[in-house]
């Protein structure tokens, strides 16, 4: 089953650790806040997209089924 | 920091009691990245007495967790009396107030206001070099890192340059010479002095504000005049403070950065000719020297009793997390000694981590990019000068670099 990403975008404060981690998967816009560049996450990439659902300091990523 | 071990509290087992100063000790003095990594394979927490004692996490394990953990350790200023005896916003609030502050700044540094810096960010650095291009010496702290983030607050704020120098001094003097006459002097001395120097820079403040309110522009000022938090303004009072703390936490933080940085491309010749004919490499190169020079050393209060390695820590207690230590353990980079460009270096904490991390992550990183750039573009090759050393400046909670004296070829006027 392949993996989605989800952001909680009233969380997220735009600390960027996300973009630094696995930056195919989040960019951030002009004000600052993260889009999900790739809802669904590669096999291979699912190890560093992790990561950077568990760095962002405002919980406001989530990795679901 | 001064040395207190009259006061070392009862529960502290006297075997992890470590003569430690990590503001000016032996192990700062030699290299202030680096001081607690001697510790940490005997030690993952220790207590030293200083500036009143704190417990030293030495793992990036412990030290993230802690960041990641305001419940337990909330800001210095919960329980006890921060540093600088003021309540800056949002340093040193505690969530739920936190968040909603934090929201209403994060479009301050946003990638479309980083893009509009740039050029007068570029045009800072080439100013400054063209001071000193054709003496054949400098001195890169003084003389060249100082004037990027100066320039950027100046900006931010609204005000002409010849404006900082005034910032700059009671900027140094809460940082430097508040910690001298802390040790000097004692700690109520040295709060005073603190307290009376960010009065000053909140009057400054405050005395801009009603001439941006009647003349609006692309500043900090105008843009928090505009903002709203929990659906009502913000007062003037909160713009102060804001602004205050943009100015300490920002300033020489980062022109201690980039002094480091430069500093070691002084030194490694290597790898600064591989930045001179490639600059698509200083962005990873600027992040690595990041990592490798985390030279903070961060203050929490202790909310709750919490064990950690075996260790109890209480509640009253407070921590040091060392930032230059998390970066430097093996567990969390891999052979941390070495700088290597193209290592990823996602969750180093120079930065911080967890809610409070910088707000000005990227205007530093920005401007370290922009001082190597502008640097080499000019002068590619430097060197420290001979009979000459890097030195430090001891504050609190930062170390930063005070003279980086480097020669090179002069380059006409």
């Amino acid at each position: 089953m392949v993996k989605r990403l989800e952001i909680d975008q009233d969380l997220c404060v735009g600390h960027g650790n996300c973009v630094m981690t696995a930056e195919e998967y989040f960019e951030q816009g002009d004000d600052g806040i993260v889009q999900i560049l790739q809802r669904e996450v590669k096999p291979e990439d699912e190890e560093l997209v992790a990561e950077a659902v568990k760095l962002c300091p405002a919980s406001a990523l989530r990795l679901v089924e | 920091m001064a040395h207190t071990s009259d006061k070392i509290p009862e529960h502290v087992p006297s075997d992890l009691v470590i003569d430690f100063d990590p503001v000016a000790g032996p192990e700062v003095r030699n290299f202030p990245p680096t001081s607690i990594v001697g510790f940490r394979d005997r030690y993952p927490v220790f207590y030293t007495p200083y500036g009143g004692g704190y417990w030293v996490l030495t793992r990036y394990a412990d030290i993230k967790w802690a960041f990641e953990s305001p419940e337990i350790f909330p800001q210095q200023g919960t329980l006890n009396e921060s540093w600088s005896g003021r309540r800056h916003i949002p340093l040193r609030l505690n969530p739920p107030e936190h968040h909603m502050y934090r929201k209403m700044l994060m479009g301050l540094f946003s990638p479309r206001r980083l893009k509009a810096m740039e050029p007068m960010l570029r045009q800072s650095a080439r100013d400054r070099i063209d001071e000193f291009k054709s003496r054949g010496e400098c001195d890169l702290m003084q003389d060249y890192a100082m004037a990027l983030p100066a320039a950027t607050f100046c900006a931010l704020v609204g005000v002409p340059l010849s404006d900082f120098e005034t910032f700059h001094k009671l900027g140094k003097g809460l940082v430097y010479e508040g910690e001298r006459i802390t040790r000097e002097e004692g700690p109520e001395a040295g709060r005073r002095y603190r307290a009376e120097l960010m009065n000053r820079i909140e009057s400054i403040v405050t005395d801009l504000i009603p001439a941006k309110r009647a003349n609006q522009g692309d500043d900090v000022i105008s843009y928090l005049l505009n903002a709203t938090v929990n659906d009502r303004p913000v007062t003037d009072d909160e713009i102060a403070n804001i602004v205050t703390l943009l100015f300490w936490a920002g300033t020489d933080s980062t022109a201690g950065m980039i002094g480091y940085v430069l500093s070691y491309l002084a030194r490694h010749p290597d790898l600064r000719k591989r930045l001179v004919t490639d600059t698509s490499l200083i962005p990873k190169a600027a992040d690595e020297l990041i990592r490798y020079h985390a030279f903070h050393h961060i203050v929490r209060d202790v909310a709750k009793d919490v064990e950690i390695h075996g260790v109890t820590i209480k509640r009253g207690d407070r921590i040091l997390l060392h930032t230059g230590g998390a970066n430097h353990d093996p567990e969390a980079f891999a052979d941390p000694e070495t700088v290597d460009i193209s290592r990823k270096v996602g969750g180093h904490v120079t930065f911080g981590a967890g809610i409070h991390r910088c707000l000005g992550a990227p205007v530093a990183r920005l401007e370290v990019q922009v001082a190597i750039d502008e640097l080499h573009a000019v002068i590619p090759d430097y060197r420290i000068a001979d009979d000459r050393q890097i030195e430090y400046q001891f504050g609190q909670q930062k170390i930063t670099t005070k003279h980086v004296p480097v020669v090179f070829n002069p380059v006409p006027a």
